[in-house]
């Protein structure tokens, strides 16, 4: 670099500045800037270490819903992106434009899958209530003690109450009221029996109960030992009505294909066991000469779903192993026809009812069925409405740390994709190399941080 | 003003990766992460509580190999001159430095609970699904 010696005689002093590095200015400033990003992220990355192998105890991936292949299909996606931004920069310096223009686009648009399948993980942790915060939206419990079986108590009176206070109920609705009513009853019941001790039981059995309930709601970490072992045959106890359906592993394809639709058949049935009831009602409200006019239309109603009930409630007593009722449908729905002939409309509704009580008792062996089907596979699993407390030692600071560092990661694509997006706008001549240049310093340094976030959060 | 290759006195540049190497580095960086996931498979020889850290390692060095490739390459950082030393060894330093001083408080904090605190804190499984010393499990179990 020229340099010229100060001016004398009043000429002003022409000053140069030289370059402390051997680089342009921009590219000195995103240097700067790259080592702030990697204190930034070391510091990041190194607490998320410490907290990781100092924890107690830390969820295995498959407890948390994150699955491997995603983290190691989005390394993929971001080493083609470094190399297509790279091109990108040697095709402008070559003064092809057009091609630098094509691998940026190639770039911004793997950036953008990139996100989209990090935008389909959170999904799948937000849809099983795991959130990055422990309250008030996540689930995650990190011990299963006496609150967490309040938790859950707390949870399905809730869900009970608003299924029971809506106006229009649907079949589905009466499927889940009955579900939490059992659990609640039975379940939640034995569980706070046990776990208070109240036969003397020792701790061990206490826990276990407990532990065995967190277990049922949601299943984690290795199989359950031998003390909640003892409470799962306990409990199998109290439910030997029929061993038919009693155990799912038991069953075939067919015969699981035949206890659902049973299931959906009951609570359609209830769905028109209550709509009929309420149609009574309001017709025991209007005047006499309207009540008169339109009786015996109610009344035959009443009676054909009568007959309906009966007829399925036969099916149904053969199908779950109980004692064979005496005769078949047909002879009962003739007996009871017979002694409903002649009858009014307070009659038929009287009728209705007495067929449909033994169904509803059958509609609660039915639900407990399908809710140790539930058990197998976890009630938050099995039931997608319940998003019932779940107990994941260690859960809440996984979520925490997770979140934190992905989410960063995240934000530091959107804004390069932003970049990329407004690149796109210019014209890519070897004067714009440098800026080029510059964004992929940015962008490898962003893949450089997922090539270490990768093995540390899904596969350690 | 333009921008131009370090190296370059004269406002040409000289591309110091040809394509073919560029791709080849890519190609080098897929196959890495394959064996990073491969880890993860039953097929891995060293499965079992006991011999974790293996692979730990192994994970760990493929992802500084990776990262070396897409510093140096990608980056350019082989052809730059020795301020590339300037700028990465002390945050180097900083950041090993950092997680050094994490593990006295914040690593070994399990270590320290009172009986209050670990009557409320998450409990392994029986097959370690945590990482906290044996000591601290026994402690524990009781």
């Amino acid at each position: 670099m020229s340099q010229q010696e100060p001016g004398h005689d009043g000429q002003h002093i022409k000053l140069e500045y030289q370059p402390a590095l051997p680089l342009s200015l921009g590219k000195t400033i995103m240097w700067l800037f790259l080592s702030t990003e990697i204190m930034f992220f070391a510091a990041l990355l190194g607490t998320y270490i410490v907290i990781r192998f100092g924890a107690a105890a830390w969820p295995k991936p498959e407890d948390v819903h994150l699955v491997e292949i995603f983290g190691a299909g989005n390394t993929i996606v971001l080493i083609v992106s470094s190399l297509t931004i790279v091109l990108s920069m040697e095709a402008a310096r070559a003064g092809n434009s057009a091609r630098a223009k094509k691998f940026l686009a190639a770039t911004l648009l793997l950036g953008t899958l990139f996100l989209g399948i990090k935008g389909i993980e959170y999904q799948a942790k937000f849809s099983h209530g795991i959130y990055p915060s422990a309250s008030p939206r996540s689930l995650i419990y990190e011990k299963a003690d006496f609150y967490y079986v309040s938790a859950v108590r707390s949870r399905l009176k809730e869900l009970a109450s608003e299924l029971d206070k809506k106006e229009t109920k649907t079949a589905e609705d009466y499927h889940q009221l009955a579900v939490c009513r059992e659990l609640i009853d039975r379940e939640l019941k034995e569980t706070a029996m046990l776990a208070a001790g109240s036969n003397g039981e020792g701790i061990g059995v206490r826990r276990a109960a407990m532990s065995s309930l967190a277990y049922r709601v949601y299943h984690t970490g290795d199989p359950i030992t031998a003390e909640v072992e003892q409470i799962e045959a306990r409990s199998k106890q109290m439910t030997t009505e029929s061993e038919k359906y009693l155990t799912d592993s038991n069953l075939s394809q067919p015969e699981e294909e035949a206890r659902a639709e049973y299931l959906e058949k009951v609570f359609s049935l209830e769905l028109e066991y209550q709509s009929l009831d309420k149609k009574y009602k309001s017709w025991d409200e209007e005047s006499e000469e309207a009540k008169s006019e339109s009786e015996d239309v109610l009344r035959t109603e009443l009676i054909e779903f009568g007959e309906k009930v009966i007829r399925f409630r036969h099916e149904l007593s053969s199908q779950l192993g109980k004692s064979k009722p005496a005769g078949d449908a047909e002879s009962a729905v003739s007996l009871w026809k017979r002694a409903s002939a002649g009858t009014a409309a307070t009659d038929g509704l009287a009728a209705m009812q007495n067929a449909y009580a033994p169904l509803a008792e059958m509609q609660t062996t039915l639900v407990w069925y399908d809710i140790t089907e539930g058990f197998a596979d976890g009630l938050n699993e099995h039931y997608h409405w319940i998003r019932l407390p779940m107990v994941i030692p260690g859960g809440n600071m996984w979520a925490s740390t997770y979140f934190l560092l992905t989410g960063f990661h995240a934000l530091h694509v959107l804004i390069g994709l932003i970049v990329f997006a407004l690149m796109l706008r210019i014209e890519l001549t070897p004067e714009k190399a440098g800026m080029i240049e510059n964004i992929g310093l940015y962008w490898h340094f962003v893949d450089l941080v997922w090539i270490f976030l990768f093995p540390l959060l899904y596969l350690f | 003003m333009a921008e131009t290759n370090s190296n370059s006195e004269h406002g040409e540049h000289v591309s110091h990766v040809s394509m073919l190497q560029y791709a080849s580095i890519a190609v080098a960086l897929a196959v890495l992460t394959s064996a990073s996931f491969f880890t993860n498979s039953d097929m891995w020889p060293f499965q079992g509580e006991d011999v974790k850290w293996v692979g730990r390692t192994f994970m760990m060095v493929v992802s500084c190999t990776k990262a070396m490739l897409v510093i140096l390459f990608f980056m350019h950082v082989k052809f730059e001159k020795g301020w590339k030393y300037v700028l990465t060894i002390p945050t180097m330093i900083m950041a090993c430095f950092l997680v050094l001083m994490l593990v006295p408080d914040i690593g070994r904090r399990v270590r320290h609970y009172s009986e209050q605190r670990k009557l409320f804190a998450a409990e392994p499984s029986d097959a370690d699904s945590g990482d906290a010393d044996s000591n601290d499990k026994q402690e524990k179990k009781h």
